[in-house]
């Protein structure tokens, strides 16, 4: 760990009740998880770091983790709602375009790399348009760090919920681009 | 169909495999210091305060205090003084005699400005003789007089009166008393 991770560990069990959990080994445990879900909402890098921090500051804010069961899926559910309220106030379309073009092959053509930016972008844009739930439930299950159990955690929705809502939003969002994107 | 499928495995892979901003760790653990030190500061501002600000506060607040006292007394007067001008009854009730009633109103307009001195004074003037005009008429009035008591005023000024002053003397009085009744009787005799 570097210099300032260690000082920052020191401060928190200088200053943290003991038998708490350190917050300088959840950053290091849990931000890639973090992160990845954070960027499963929001498809931009620098906006799902800014979710990380924001989100270990929520946990810093709190007076006692001792109360908090399960810390992966609190997290997780922070990080999920604070990306969702960071998406309505940015400009998610220039995001997508640019997450689906980091996303073609460079090997490719102009010309191909384009139609599959298009069609990328139409799966990006039919993602949305699932309704809320489903679409949570997608996204988490892209990361594939979370059991169905933790998912059902993060959204507060039992294990076989998950599972019916996985397999609905897939159906449905293979459906849409199937139909041209155009049923709803 | 494939096609469609492929698109969506890239996206889910892209999103699976996205990884974390080199030093992003490092990074998250110097804002926390940061955004906590901010918050320790900005919490206990107010606490670190040196003592000569807080007695000068103290002071502010003690002013502002008296202030406030002064402007509702002084409002707390003025609405007295304006119900008793308005002559209230229970004001004028309140009074039993007629002599503590005029200075108090005179009082109630006296502290209008000084401007209106003159016009001030009159009005007391008129307030006075007013409540003069009370005080007289407030004890009932006088008896009429007996007819022993004309006489006595009818003898005091007119002290050569012969027939008043025997009058005044009970035998004569008694014995003209005795004539009228005798007189009476005869009349109501020869009627019958």
């Amino acid at each position: 760990m570097t210099a300032i991770g260690e000082q920052s560990l020191r401060w928190f069990a200088a200053d943290r009740v003991k038998a708490e959990p350190d917050v300088a080994s959840l950053v290091s445990e849990h931000s890639g998880l973090l992160y990845r879900v954070a960027f499963s909402v929001l498809r931009n890098a620098a906006e799902a770091e800014d979710v990380v921090q924001d989100t270990f500051l929520r946990v810093v804010q709190q007076k006692t983790l001792l109360d908090v069961l399960e810390m992966r899926p609190w997290l997780v559910r922070i990080a999920m709602n604070l990306s969702l309220d960071r998406r309505r106030s940015t400009r998610p379309d220039q995001m997508d375009a640019l997450f689906a073009e980091s996303l073609v092959a460079r090997e490719v053509s102009a010309d191909a790399a384009l139609v599959e930016v298009q069609s990328m972008l139409r799966v990006l844009q039919e993602m949305e348009r699932l309704p809320k739930a489903e679409r949570q439930v997608l996204l988490l299950s892209a990361v594939e760090e979370l059991t169905t159990v933790e998912m059902g955690k993060v959204l507060s929705k039992s294990e076989s919920a998950v599972r019916a809502l996985l397999f609905r939003a897939r159906t449905r969002l293979r459906e849409r681009l199937e139909k041209g994107g155009s049923a709803r | 169909m494939k096609s469609t499928d492929d698109a969506m495995e890239r996206i889910l892979r892209g999103l699976r495999e996205a990884e974390a901003p080199e030093g992003m760790e490092r990074r998250i653990l110097k804002g926390l210091e940061e955004g906590i030190a901010a918050e320790a500061v900005s919490s206990s501002g107010w606490l670190r305060m040196p003592v000569a600000g807080w007695g000068l506060g103290a002071a502010g607040l003690c002013a502002l205090l008296l202030v406030a006292i002064g402007m509702y007394r002084t409002k707390l007067d003025s609405a007295h003084r304006t119900g008793v001008a308005a002559g209230t009854p229970r004001a004028a009730t309140r009074q039993p005699e007629g002599e503590q009633k005029a200075p108090q109103r005179v009082a109630a307009i006296e502290p209008q400005p000084r401007l209106h001195v003159r016009r001030t004074v009159a009005v007391r003037s008129e307030t006075a003789l007013a409540s003069d005009e009370n005080v007289r008429s407030l004890p009932a009035p006088p008896m009429p007089l007996t007819e022993q008591e004309r006489l006595l005023l009818k003898v005091a000024h007119h002290h050569n009166d012969p027939e008043l002053v025997a009058m005044l003397n009970p035998a004569v009085r008694a014995g003209r008393e005795a004539e009228e009744q005798a007189e009476v009787a005869k009349f109501f005799s020869e009627k019958k």
